[in-house]
């Protein structure tokens, strides 16, 4: 068959990233970006982008190990490329602190991490309200900055990206060969995946620019990453709550647990409220499917679900992916060359 | 009793400080001044990049390794203060780098969380095969110098803006105690062959995503002269020049290269980080740290002086602990002239 034509919908950073391996990994394809919403609006520019991974129950620890791993050896020699500043990509060391021991200690990708260890007493001291602690350096992820990298490559790759809003995956199956899904949280109307769901998080970015190092309570309910240009202070985790609107109330709040754990922000300027909803699941659906309509096939690669871990995962999970991409291409040219028999 | 500091560095304005603090209400007659030619931010300590750091090795120097923990040790307690950001005090971590295994420093258990670095994050910085990680402070002397100052004159200290040009001028003028803390010039008030410049010549940078200090060494150069990067709040400045005697307090075209390609080397993302600044200051280098008294006379002038300069590039993470050690010679020469009311020596 011609090249095959593959369209990824969705622009966020498992979209571009995924977009970006399937250029990689299957040459021969022609690839397309369909999305309603790019770099600024999308969920991911919410997010802090923080390499610390969320432990999802639904998927064996060692997959999710190799994906966090494949990220992190992919973003560490990015960061330390000349192209650093560009992607948005930086180390930065800190803590995560505990008001009380943690059952584990040390979490699956302690040994990913540069420099793992329980923080000192003379760390903890710092931190009045918390008894054990974890120091570490790890990279964060700027949006836009990397996601605006992203697509830069994608289109040096010759990728078109088109503003389009998909109400249905095989409406693309006159124009395309394959569909990849990863419209986050938008799987929840688009292929009424009940299993999805959002959880709400508000963030302040705010400019504090003296702040070097993240704090982050080990509940993962407060947090402060800082930035190329601004510190994200964090947060919350509202299930099920669809509102995209900032509550002040809930700013107050993430504002005064912040300021307990780093003092120094209440001289912080420039207060920005923003909400993102964690397109959260059991497990990330990462699966190949085929959709049907007489006699018409529509093989579909799903890529979503990541929850507050998109970020520490995307690479590893953009690979699979386009893995699976490989495989359908495989299946439509044995197909095809069947048909020729 | 009048007690005049000649130098607002960093310095002068902290051994004024502490002295007022400690003094002003035992010594109800206690009059300060300070006296200098050049005030913020047209001192040394503006152009330095502000990080807490010695010198990898104390030469033995005990009483400057306990001065330099006490200045960390201030500066932490003062972290949580609401004062921390309008200090310029902020947490800092990072990396020093070696090319060979050398021994730990003597500040490595005053800093916080100090370690050796781990084999993946020397690959970080190729043509490094050893060093440390650790937590340290940032005192910026672009805004600690002028937070000192609003203490100070809070505090009701006058200030002088004028060129002191012999102790014996003040003692004229029936100033009792002189604290020099002239620096890279005290030569200028009395000869001192062991005080010598040390060149340095840095470039300031806007790399906002710089997050870590880092800092290599050559041992074989010596401090200062293998490339340094340190962000603070506002921008990031590299260095890494070191002249012992050039006086020169101009920018030099070649050092700014040898500092642009090494750093630039060293992180190559800082090609694309924009130029804002470039600066030249003489570190006022010593064998040691002056601190001492000394009588001073001539003809029927006498008076007292304490000495408080030659912190070559270590001012800022020392200042604290010879301010203390200032005060306390102070305190002395105000118990030998029974200034003090009935009480014992303060606890410094």
């Amino acid at each position: 068959m011609a090249a095959p034509k593959v369209a990824v919908v969705g622009a966020g950073v498992i979209g571009l990233s995924t977009a970006l391996c399937i250029v990689e990994t299957c040459p021969s394809s022609s690839v397309t970006v369909l999305s309603d919403q790019f770099s600024p609006n999308t969920t991911s520019d919410v997010a802090a982008g923080m390499l610390i991974p969320h432990t999802y129950p639904g998927i064996p620890i060692h997959v999710q190990k190799q994906w966090f791993k494949e990220t992190f050896t992919y973003l560490f020699a990015i960061s330390n490329s000349a192209e650093a500043s560009e992607a948005g990509i930086h180390l930065v060391s800190g803590w995560q602190v505990f008001k009380s021991t943690p059952k584990e200690e040390l979490p699956f990708w302690s040994d990913v991490v540069l420099g793992f260890r329980p923080m000192s007493k003379a760390e903890l001291q710092k931190f009045p309200q918390h008894r054990f602690g974890q120091a570490f350096t790890t990279l964060k992820c700027d949006c836009p900055p990397y996601l605006l990298w992203l697509e830069k490559r994608l289109k040096a790759a010759g990728v078109q990206m088109y503003n389009r809003k998909v109400a249905d995956l095989w409406e693309l199956h006159r124009e395309y060969d394959i569909v990849v899904n990863c419209t986050g949280i938008g799987a929840h109307q688009l292929v009424g995946d009940k299993k999805l769901f959002p959880v709400r998080g508000q963030v302040l970015q705010v400019h504090a620019p003296w702040v070097k190092n993240f704090i982050r309570d080990g509940d993962g309910l407060t947090y402060i990453y800082p930035g190329i240009h601004r510190v994200t202070l964090g947060g919350t985790r509202e299930k099920e709550s669809w509102s995209l609107s900032p509550d002040p109330g809930t700013t107050k709040d993430i504002f005064d647990r912040c300021c307990s754990l780093e003092a120094s922000l209440q001289e912080a300027q420039d207060i920005k409220v923003k909400v993102g909803l964690r397109p959260s699941r059991q497990c990330v659906r990462l699966q190949r499917e085929v959709l049907s309509q007489g006699g018409v096939k529509l093989p579909v690669v799903h890529n979503y679900g990541h929850g507050a871990g998109g970020f520490s995962v995307h690479r590893g999970t953009a690979k699979e992916a386009a893995r699976l991409v490989g495989e359908c291409i495989a299946a439509l040219q044995g197909s095809s060359s069947r048909a020729k028999l | 009793m009048r007690v005049a500091v000649i130098g607002a560095g960093v310095i002068g304005l902290s051994s004024a400080l502490c002295i007022h603090e400690q003094f002003q209400g035992l010594v109800p007659s206690l009059e300060l001044e300070v006296y200098a030619d050049h005030f913020t931010p047209h001192t040394t300590s503006d152009g330095a990049a502000g990080l807490w750091q010695p010198y990898l090795s104390d030469g033995g120097n005990l009483q400057e390794t306990l001065w330099n923990k006490e200045t960390f040790d201030y500066l932490l307690g003062h972290l949580h203060s609401p004062a921390a950001k309008e200090m310029g005090l902020f947490l800092l971590s990072g990396y020093n780098l070696f090319t060979e295994p050398v021994p730990d420093p003597s500040w490595k258990n005053i800093v916080l969380g100090f370690r050796n670095l781990t084999p993946k994050e020397l690959e970080l910085f190729p043509g490094y095969s050893y060093g440390w990680f650790n937590t340290a402070l940032m005192l910026e002397g672009r805004n600690y110098l002028p937070w000192l100052t609003n203490r100070l004159t809070q505090r009701g200290v006058k200030f002088f803006h004028k060129k002191v040009e012999s102790f014996q001028e003040l003692f004229s003028q029936g100033v009792d105690v002189v604290i020099n803390c002239t620096g890279m010039r005290s030569g200028e008030l009395q000869p001192d062959p062991e005080l010598q410049p040390g060149r340095g010549q840095v470039i300031k940078v806007l790399a906002p995503w710089v997050k870590h200090f880092i800092i290599t060494h050559d041992m074989k150069s010596g401090i200062y002269q293998s490339p340094y990067i340190i962000p603070g709040s506002e921008f990031t400045v590299l260095g890494g020049i070191y002249q012992f005697g050039n006086w020169s307090e101009e920018n030099s075209a070649q050092d700014h290269r040898t500092v642009w390609e090494r750093c630039c080397r060293l992180l190559p993302a800082l090609q694309t980080a924009k130029i804002v600044g470039e600066w030249t200051g003489l570190r006022p280098t010593r064998p040691q740290v002056r601190l001492e008294r000394e009588s001073v006379r001539q003809g029927n002038l006498q008076g007292e002086v304490i000495h408080n300069y030659g912190h070559g590039g270590f001012g800022i993470t020392i200042h604290w602990g010879c301010a203390m050690a200032a005060a306390r010679l102070l305190g002395s020469i105000l118990q030998e002239r029974r200034k003090v009311a009935s009480s014992p020596q303060p606890r410094l």
